[in-house]
Protein backbone atom coordinates (compact mmCIF):
# COMPACT_ATOMS: atom_id res chain seq x y z
CA UNK A 1 0.00 0.00 0.00
CA UNK A 2 1.52 3.28 -1.03
CA UNK A 3 2.05 6.24 2.16
CA UNK A 4 -0.46 8.32 1.03
CA UNK A 5 -2.84 5.80 1.42
CA UNK A 6 -1.38 4.54 5.11
CA UNK A 7 -2.03 8.38 5.46
CA UNK A 8 -5.27 8.85 5.13
CA UNK A 9 -6.37 5.68 6.74
CA UNK A 10 -4.96 6.73 10.07
CA UNK A 11 -7.43 10.06 9.64
CA UNK A 12 -10.52 8.16 8.58
CA UNK A 13 -12.70 6.98 11.05
CA UNK A 14 -12.57 3.47 12.37
CA UNK A 15 -16.38 3.13 12.34
CA UNK A 16 -18.65 4.70 8.99
CA UNK A 17 -22.08 3.14 8.00
CA UNK A 18 -22.26 1.48 3.95
CA UNK A 19 -24.19 4.58 2.61
CA UNK A 20 -25.33 4.05 -0.89
CA UNK A 21 -26.78 6.86 -3.55
CA UNK A 22 -30.11 6.94 -2.83
CA UNK A 23 -29.81 6.29 0.47
CA UNK A 24 -31.66 8.57 2.97
CA UNK A 25 -29.54 9.59 5.65
CA UNK A 26 -29.23 11.43 8.93
CA UNK A 27 -26.52 13.62 9.87
CA UNK A 28 -25.19 14.85 12.90
CA UNK A 29 -23.34 17.89 12.42
CA UNK A 30 -22.00 19.50 15.05
CA UNK A 31 -22.00 23.27 15.18
CA UNK A 32 -19.91 25.55 17.08
CA UNK A 33 -21.56 28.91 18.03
CA UNK A 34 -19.16 31.12 20.13
CA UNK A 35 -18.88 29.08 23.28
CA UNK A 36 -21.44 26.69 22.65
CA UNK A 37 -21.42 23.38 20.94
CA UNK A 38 -24.52 21.36 19.81
CA UNK A 39 -25.48 19.23 17.78
CA UNK A 40 -27.63 19.75 13.74
CA UNK A 41 -29.91 16.66 12.34
CA UNK A 42 -30.21 17.17 8.56
CA UNK A 43 -31.66 14.43 7.09
CA UNK A 44 -31.97 13.74 3.21
CA UNK A 45 -31.47 12.02 0.65
CA UNK A 46 -28.09 11.26 -0.78
CA UNK A 47 -27.44 12.25 -4.40
CA UNK A 48 -23.97 12.12 -5.03
CA UNK A 49 -20.97 10.26 -3.33
CA UNK A 50 -17.59 11.76 -4.00
CA UNK A 51 -14.22 10.66 -3.52
CA UNK A 52 -12.11 8.15 -2.16
CA UNK A 53 -10.73 7.22 1.54
CA UNK A 54 -10.19 10.75 3.63
CA UNK A 55 -11.52 12.72 0.83
CA UNK A 56 -14.73 11.09 0.78
CA UNK A 57 -18.14 13.29 0.59
CA UNK A 58 -22.01 13.02 0.85
CA UNK A 59 -24.03 15.15 -0.65
CA UNK A 60 -27.28 15.39 0.61
CA UNK A 61 -30.29 17.02 -0.54
CA UNK A 62 -33.53 17.94 1.43
CA UNK A 63 -36.52 19.59 0.66
CA UNK A 64 -37.01 22.38 3.65
CA UNK A 65 -39.90 25.13 3.80
CA UNK A 66 -40.49 24.14 -0.13
CA UNK A 67 -37.17 24.98 -0.76
CA UNK A 68 -34.47 22.35 -2.25
CA UNK A 69 -31.25 22.55 0.07
CA UNK A 70 -27.94 20.48 -0.38
CA UNK A 71 -25.35 20.29 1.62
CA UNK A 72 -21.75 18.30 1.24
CA UNK A 73 -20.00 16.69 4.31
CA UNK A 74 -16.95 15.56 4.26
CA UNK A 75 -17.60 12.08 5.52
CA UNK A 76 -14.42 11.52 8.16
CA UNK A 77 -14.79 15.43 9.28
CA UNK A 78 -14.55 15.62 12.78
CA UNK A 79 -17.48 17.81 12.75
CA UNK A 80 -19.83 15.04 11.21
CA UNK A 81 -20.88 13.26 14.71
CA UNK A 82 -22.44 10.86 12.88
CA UNK A 83 -24.44 9.27 9.50
CA UNK A 84 -27.44 7.35 10.18
CA UNK A 85 -28.79 5.26 6.92
CA UNK A 86 -32.84 5.19 7.53
CA UNK A 87 -33.74 3.61 4.59
CA UNK A 88 -31.98 2.51 1.17
CA UNK A 89 -33.88 2.54 -2.19
CA UNK A 90 -33.62 1.63 -6.01
CA UNK A 91 -31.38 3.91 -7.83
CA UNK A 92 -30.10 3.22 -11.08
CA UNK A 93 -27.84 6.27 -11.65
CA UNK A 94 -24.59 6.94 -9.48
CA UNK A 95 -25.56 10.74 -9.35
CA UNK A 96 -29.37 11.77 -8.92
CA UNK A 97 -29.42 15.17 -10.53
CA UNK A 98 -32.68 14.56 -11.60
CA UNK A 99 -34.03 14.56 -8.29
CA UNK A 100 -33.64 18.58 -8.56
CA UNK A 101 -36.51 19.17 -10.95
CA UNK A 102 -38.75 16.81 -9.73
CA UNK A 103 -41.26 17.73 -6.53
CA UNK A 104 -43.41 16.31 -4.11
CA UNK A 105 -44.53 12.84 -5.16
CA UNK A 106 -42.48 12.41 -8.45
CA UNK A 107 -39.28 12.77 -6.03
CA UNK A 108 -39.81 9.75 -4.02
CA UNK A 109 -37.56 6.93 -4.90
CA UNK A 110 -38.38 3.24 -4.61
CA UNK A 111 -37.52 1.94 -1.35
CA UNK A 112 -35.23 -1.17 -1.12
CA UNK A 113 -36.88 -3.54 1.77
CA UNK A 114 -35.72 -4.97 4.01
CA UNK A 115 -32.85 -2.65 4.99
CA UNK A 116 -29.77 -5.25 4.72
CA UNK A 117 -28.05 -5.76 7.02
CA UNK A 118 -24.32 -4.33 7.71
CA UNK A 119 -23.07 -8.21 7.39
CA UNK A 120 -25.37 -8.84 4.28
CA UNK A 121 -24.17 -5.72 2.09
CA UNK A 122 -20.67 -6.79 2.60
CA UNK A 123 -20.88 -9.79 1.01
CA UNK A 124 -21.64 -7.44 -2.25
CA UNK A 125 -19.52 -8.87 -4.47
CA UNK A 126 -19.29 -5.20 -7.02
CA UNK A 127 -18.23 -3.58 -3.59
CA UNK A 128 -14.77 -3.81 -2.36
CA UNK A 129 -14.53 -4.71 1.36
CA UNK A 130 -14.35 -1.44 3.44
CA UNK A 131 -10.65 -1.19 4.66
CA UNK A 132 -10.70 -0.66 8.65
CA UNK B 1 21.07 23.01 9.72
CA UNK B 2 17.66 23.53 8.28
CA UNK B 3 17.11 22.28 4.72
CA UNK B 4 15.94 18.84 3.58
CA UNK B 5 15.76 16.91 0.39
CA UNK B 6 12.65 15.01 -0.56
CA UNK B 7 10.04 13.09 -2.77
CA UNK B 8 6.65 15.01 -3.98
CA UNK B 9 4.39 11.77 -3.20
CA UNK B 10 1.08 13.67 -4.05
CA UNK B 11 -1.68 15.36 -2.00
CA UNK B 12 -4.63 14.58 0.00
CA UNK B 13 -6.28 16.08 3.03
CA UNK B 14 -6.02 15.87 7.09
CA UNK B 15 -8.47 17.51 9.11
CA UNK B 16 -7.30 20.22 12.06
CA UNK B 17 -8.26 19.67 15.55
CA UNK B 18 -10.90 21.98 15.10
CA UNK B 19 -12.72 20.06 12.01
CA UNK B 20 -11.02 22.28 9.28
CA UNK B 21 -10.11 20.24 6.16
CA UNK B 22 -6.71 21.02 4.94
CA UNK B 23 -5.23 20.07 1.71
CA UNK B 24 -1.27 18.83 1.94
CA UNK B 25 1.39 17.54 -0.04
CA UNK B 26 3.02 14.78 1.16
CA UNK B 27 6.69 14.98 1.02
CA UNK B 28 8.90 11.69 1.81
CA UNK B 29 12.31 11.98 3.05
CA UNK B 30 14.59 9.33 1.99
CA UNK B 31 18.17 8.35 2.16
CA UNK B 32 19.72 12.26 2.74
CA UNK B 33 22.64 12.53 4.62
CA UNK B 34 24.62 15.68 4.78
CA UNK B 35 28.03 14.77 3.15
CA UNK B 36 30.03 17.47 3.46
CA UNK B 37 30.59 20.68 4.90
CA UNK B 38 32.07 24.06 2.84
CA UNK B 39 33.00 27.08 5.36
CA UNK B 40 34.29 30.43 4.27
CA UNK B 41 37.97 29.87 5.49
CA UNK B 42 38.33 26.83 2.86
CA UNK B 43 35.47 26.96 0.28
CA UNK B 44 34.81 30.90 0.34
CA UNK B 45 31.54 30.20 1.38
CA UNK B 46 29.41 28.35 4.11
CA UNK B 47 27.14 25.62 2.68
CA UNK B 48 26.31 22.20 3.33
CA UNK B 49 26.42 18.99 0.32
CA UNK B 50 23.56 16.88 0.69
CA UNK B 51 23.53 13.52 -0.81
CA UNK B 52 20.15 12.02 -1.65
CA UNK B 53 18.79 8.67 -2.78
CA UNK B 54 20.40 5.29 -3.80
CA UNK B 55 22.39 5.11 -6.89
CA UNK B 56 22.74 1.75 -8.24
CA UNK B 57 26.69 0.15 -8.73
CA UNK B 58 26.24 0.10 -12.47
CA UNK B 59 24.96 3.75 -12.97
CA UNK B 60 28.39 4.57 -11.31
CA UNK B 61 31.36 5.04 -13.37
CA UNK B 62 34.98 5.69 -12.12
CA UNK B 63 34.86 9.49 -11.79
CA UNK B 64 31.85 8.79 -9.78
CA UNK B 65 33.10 6.85 -7.50
CA UNK B 66 36.29 8.59 -6.96
CA UNK B 67 33.95 11.50 -5.76
CA UNK B 68 31.95 9.13 -3.12
CA UNK B 69 35.01 7.30 -1.71
CA UNK B 70 36.57 10.95 -1.24
CA UNK B 71 33.32 12.12 0.58
CA UNK B 72 33.38 8.70 2.29
CA UNK B 73 30.04 7.80 1.84
CA UNK B 74 27.83 5.25 -0.81
CA UNK B 75 27.04 6.56 -4.25
CA UNK B 76 23.39 8.97 -4.24
CA UNK B 77 20.73 9.42 -6.89
CA UNK B 78 21.98 13.32 -5.99
CA UNK B 79 24.29 15.67 -5.08
CA UNK B 80 23.48 19.07 -4.12
CA UNK B 81 24.21 22.15 -1.85
CA UNK B 82 22.35 24.32 0.64
CA UNK B 83 24.05 27.15 0.68
CA UNK B 84 24.45 29.25 3.84
CA UNK B 85 23.63 25.76 6.14
CA UNK B 86 25.92 24.65 8.70
CA UNK B 87 25.99 21.63 10.29
CA UNK B 88 27.60 19.89 12.82
CA UNK B 89 30.68 17.64 12.40
CA UNK B 90 29.31 14.56 13.99
CA UNK B 91 26.00 15.33 12.68
CA UNK B 92 28.12 14.28 8.66
CA UNK B 93 26.98 11.21 7.40
CA UNK B 94 23.98 10.98 9.18
CA UNK B 95 20.48 10.72 8.11
CA UNK B 96 18.51 13.99 8.16
CA UNK B 97 15.13 14.01 10.13
CA UNK B 98 12.00 15.77 9.40
CA UNK B 99 11.67 16.61 13.01
CA UNK B 100 14.03 19.71 11.97
CA UNK B 101 10.91 20.94 11.28
CA UNK B 102 8.09 21.71 13.32
CA UNK B 103 4.30 21.87 13.01
CA UNK B 104 2.87 25.75 12.08
CA UNK B 105 6.65 26.30 10.42
CA UNK B 106 6.97 28.54 7.44
CA UNK B 107 9.18 27.22 4.55
CA UNK B 108 10.33 27.47 1.34
CA UNK B 109 10.03 24.56 -1.03
CA UNK B 110 11.90 24.56 -4.30
CA UNK B 111 10.85 21.94 -7.29
CA UNK B 112 10.84 21.68 -11.14
CA UNK B 113 7.45 22.45 -12.43
CA UNK B 114 5.82 20.39 -14.47
CA UNK B 115 6.63 20.78 -18.22
CA UNK B 116 4.20 22.20 -20.33
CA UNK B 117 5.94 21.56 -23.77
CA UNK B 118 5.66 24.44 -26.51
CA UNK B 119 2.78 26.72 -25.16
CA UNK B 120 0.60 29.29 -27.04
CA UNK B 121 0.54 32.63 -25.21
CA UNK B 122 -2.83 31.93 -23.90
CA UNK B 123 -1.40 29.33 -21.60
CA UNK B 124 1.81 30.76 -21.12
CA UNK B 125 1.57 34.19 -20.35
CA UNK B 126 -2.04 34.36 -19.65
CA UNK B 127 -3.01 36.72 -22.75
CA UNK B 128 -7.13 36.60 -23.20
CA UNK B 129 -7.42 35.23 -26.70
CA UNK B 130 -9.59 36.77 -29.72
CA UNK B 131 -13.41 37.12 -29.46
CA UNK B 132 -14.89 33.62 -30.40
CA UNK B 133 -17.81 35.22 -32.68
CA UNK B 134 -18.85 38.45 -34.33
CA UNK B 135 -16.60 38.21 -37.30
CA UNK B 136 -13.41 36.78 -35.71
CA UNK B 137 -11.68 34.36 -38.65
CA UNK B 138 -9.49 31.79 -37.89
CA UNK B 139 -6.91 33.80 -34.67
CA UNK B 140 -8.78 32.51 -31.92
CA UNK B 141 -6.19 32.04 -29.01
CA UNK B 142 -2.87 33.83 -30.85
CA UNK B 143 -1.40 36.79 -29.89
CA UNK B 144 -2.69 39.51 -31.67
CA UNK B 145 0.32 42.24 -33.16
CA UNK B 146 4.05 41.84 -32.26
CA UNK B 147 4.88 45.42 -32.86
CA UNK B 148 4.75 48.60 -34.77
CA UNK B 149 6.03 49.48 -38.30
CA UNK B 150 9.20 50.95 -40.10
CA UNK B 151 9.50 53.07 -36.79
CA UNK B 152 10.81 51.03 -34.74
CA UNK B 153 11.65 48.50 -37.57
CA UNK B 154 12.24 45.75 -34.72
CA UNK B 155 10.16 43.37 -32.01
CA UNK B 156 10.85 44.78 -28.57
CA UNK B 157 12.98 42.42 -26.78
CA UNK B 158 11.25 40.65 -23.91
CA UNK B 159 7.67 40.23 -26.17
CA UNK B 160 5.74 37.82 -24.99
CA UNK B 161 5.57 34.72 -27.10
CA UNK B 162 4.99 31.14 -27.66
CA UNK B 163 7.27 28.81 -26.19
CA UNK B 164 8.36 26.55 -23.77
CA UNK B 165 6.53 26.34 -20.72
CA UNK B 166 7.46 24.69 -17.91
CA UNK B 167 9.94 22.17 -16.27
CA UNK B 168 12.33 25.06 -14.66
CA UNK B 169 13.13 25.45 -11.06
CA UNK B 170 10.49 27.42 -8.95
CA UNK B 171 10.44 28.46 -5.83
CA UNK B 172 6.91 28.77 -3.91
CA UNK B 173 7.93 30.83 -0.32
CA UNK B 174 6.09 30.76 3.04
CA UNK B 175 4.32 27.91 2.94
CA UNK B 176 3.11 26.00 6.21
CA UNK B 177 4.19 22.77 7.72
CA UNK B 178 1.03 20.85 8.35
CA UNK B 179 2.27 17.59 10.22
CA UNK B 180 5.35 16.07 10.60
CA UNK B 181 5.82 12.12 10.65
CA UNK B 182 9.18 11.45 12.45
CA UNK B 183 8.60 7.83 12.28
CA UNK B 184 8.49 7.54 8.46
CA UNK B 185 10.53 10.24 7.65
CA UNK B 186 7.43 12.42 6.27
CA UNK B 187 6.37 15.81 6.30
CA UNK B 188 3.31 17.29 5.14
CA UNK B 189 2.91 20.31 3.92
CA UNK B 190 -0.16 23.06 3.27
CA UNK B 191 -1.17 23.48 -0.26
CA UNK B 192 0.58 22.61 -3.37
CA UNK B 193 4.06 22.43 -4.22
CA UNK B 194 6.00 22.32 -7.31
CA UNK B 195 6.31 19.26 -9.87
CA UNK B 196 5.20 16.67 -10.61
CA UNK B 197 4.49 13.14 -8.03
CA UNK B 198 7.80 11.45 -7.73
CA UNK B 199 10.03 14.73 -8.46
CA UNK B 200 12.54 15.89 -5.87
CA UNK B 201 12.10 18.90 -3.88
CA UNK B 202 13.87 21.14 -1.75
CA UNK B 203 12.57 22.42 1.46
CA UNK B 204 14.23 25.18 3.08
CA UNK B 205 13.16 27.36 6.14
CA UNK B 206 11.72 30.46 5.28
CA UNK B 207 13.78 33.80 5.74
CA UNK B 208 10.47 35.88 5.16
CA UNK B 209 8.09 35.28 8.18
CA UNK B 210 8.75 33.38 11.71
CA UNK B 211 6.08 32.55 13.46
Amino acid sequence: MNLIDQLEIEGMKQEVPDVRVGDTVRVHMRIVEGEKERIQVIEGVVIRIHGGGIRKTLTVRKVSFGVGVERIFPLHSPRVEKVEVVKHAKVRQARLYYLRELRGKAARLKELKPVKSAEGRKKNPRKKQQSA
Amino acid sequence: MKALLGKKLGMTQIFSAGGDCIPVTVIQVERCIPALKKTPDKDGYQSVLVAYGVRKEKHTNKPLKGIYNKLMIEPARVLTEFRGEDVPDDLIGQQLKVDMFAEGERVNVVGVSKGRGFAGVVKRHGFAGAPASRGSHEAFRGGGSVGMHTYPGHVFRGKKMPGHMGAERVNVRNLQVARVDVERNVILIKGAVPGSNGGLVRIMESRKKKN
